[in-house]
């Protein structure tokens, strides 16, 4: 009777404990359930297919053994098929996932790091992004931009896994502005500033990148700790962006407000 | 008559032999793929899990298909 006592005021005043006190737990996402589950079923087939194939074929019922081919041959296998893409296609989106491969290494420490000032830095620690950083910026919007992101994906893996990437890596894909006017574009700071509402055309049709004013967005290759560069880049520095004195060029021709350059 | 019973005894083994196949498959696709779902997303492991794993499960249903077909068949209860 003490004993049951004792445990109900245990239970009591954890029941009492404010919701304040507990650690920020998010929960579990349907993701992480999905693939939870593609485990348990995986497990239960691969049991249930050994034991009936091999091992009690002829101890049960034809019918019996129909039944579990049903399930470990098909139903099951299609979970687990369902489970293992809903997983591939929910990690990708995750820093983690980048990170996985140690050629992102000086990218992500870069963007973790709080004395950076790259683009990519200063919207990590703002939590301008919230999560999945690299696929936000990475990624058009729409399922254009997801299947373009899963085939880039694919093409990275590929040339990870075969070792036939290059160092210093280079970004090869045209960026289009959209991906950061779908949050900025509109907002009161962004329309403050003169030159974007000069540039408002040329942004809209790509004609002048974001990047080339809010640069750096990624460490160069001259920055990235332990990456050795190509005997060009140590010869000749770091080829200038033609781009930047261009848009400097034009912004001084249309205007004779000063440009203002976020640091 | 003997013939006929030939032809089904003939039937049957080949459906028992794409059984066994399938499971094969089936067996080692759904180890790729337990190793995935098991560790997550790791260069190695979307080789394995998912671009061997995942063909290997289709290949091993695909053959319990055709199995559950030519057995359907034999039982008459599908016709050419």
């Amino acid at each position: 009777m003490k004993c049951i006592l004792k445990i109900l005021i245990v239970l009591l005043s954890l029941a009492a404990t404010p919701a304040f006190a507990y650690a920020d737990e998010k929960g579990i996402s349907s993701a992480e359930l999905i693939r939870q589950a593609g485990i348990v079923a995986v497990v239960v087939a691969i049991i249930g297919l050994i034991a009936v194939e091999f091992f009690y074929k002829v101890k049960i019922e034809r019918s019996s053994y129909k039944w579990f081919l049903f399930m470990g041959l098909l139903m099951l296998p299609i979970f687990a098929m369902l489970s293992a893409i809903t997983t591939v296609m929910d990690e990708t989106k995750t820093v983690a996932s980048c990170a996985s491969c140690h050629v992102m290494d000086p990218f992500v420490h870069d963007m973790q790091d709080p004395n950076s000032a790259s683009l990519a830095a200063r919207h990590f620690k703002n939590k301008w992004i919230g999560e999945d950083q690299c696929y936000h910026c990475h990624t058009s919007y729409g399922i254009h931009g997801t299947l373009e992101g899963k085939r880039d994906g694919f093409r990275h893996w590929l040339l990870f896994v075969t070792s036939t990437f290059k160092e210093p890596m280079t970004f090869k894909g045209s960026y289009p502005n959209s991906n950061c006017i779908s949050c900025h574009g509109g907002t009161p700071k962004f329309l403050a500033v003169e030159s974007h509402r000069v540039l408002q055309h040329k942004l809209t049709e790509n004609e002048t990148s974001c990047t080339t004013c809010h640069g750096p967005v990624h460490p160069t290759p001259l920055e990235r700790p332990g990456i050795k560069p190509s005997q060009d880049i140590v010869e000749q520095g770091m080829p200038v962006n033609a781009e930047i004195q261009a848009v400097k060029i034009y912004l001084k021709s249309i205007t004779t407000v000063p440009v203002a350059i976020s640091k | 008559m003997k013939l006929l019973i030939d032809e089904k005894a003939h039937v049957m083994k080949s459906i028992n032999k794409l059984i066994r196949l399938s499971v094969v498959f089936g067996l080692l696709g759904l180890c790729c793929v337990f190793l995935f779902l098991l560790f997550g997303f790791k260069a190695w492991s979307v080789g394995i899990g998912i671009f061997l794993g995942l063909p290997l499960l289709i290949a091993g249903i695909v053959l319990y298909i055709i199995a559950v077909i030519r057995d359907l068949r034999k039982h008459d209860v599908i016709h050419e």
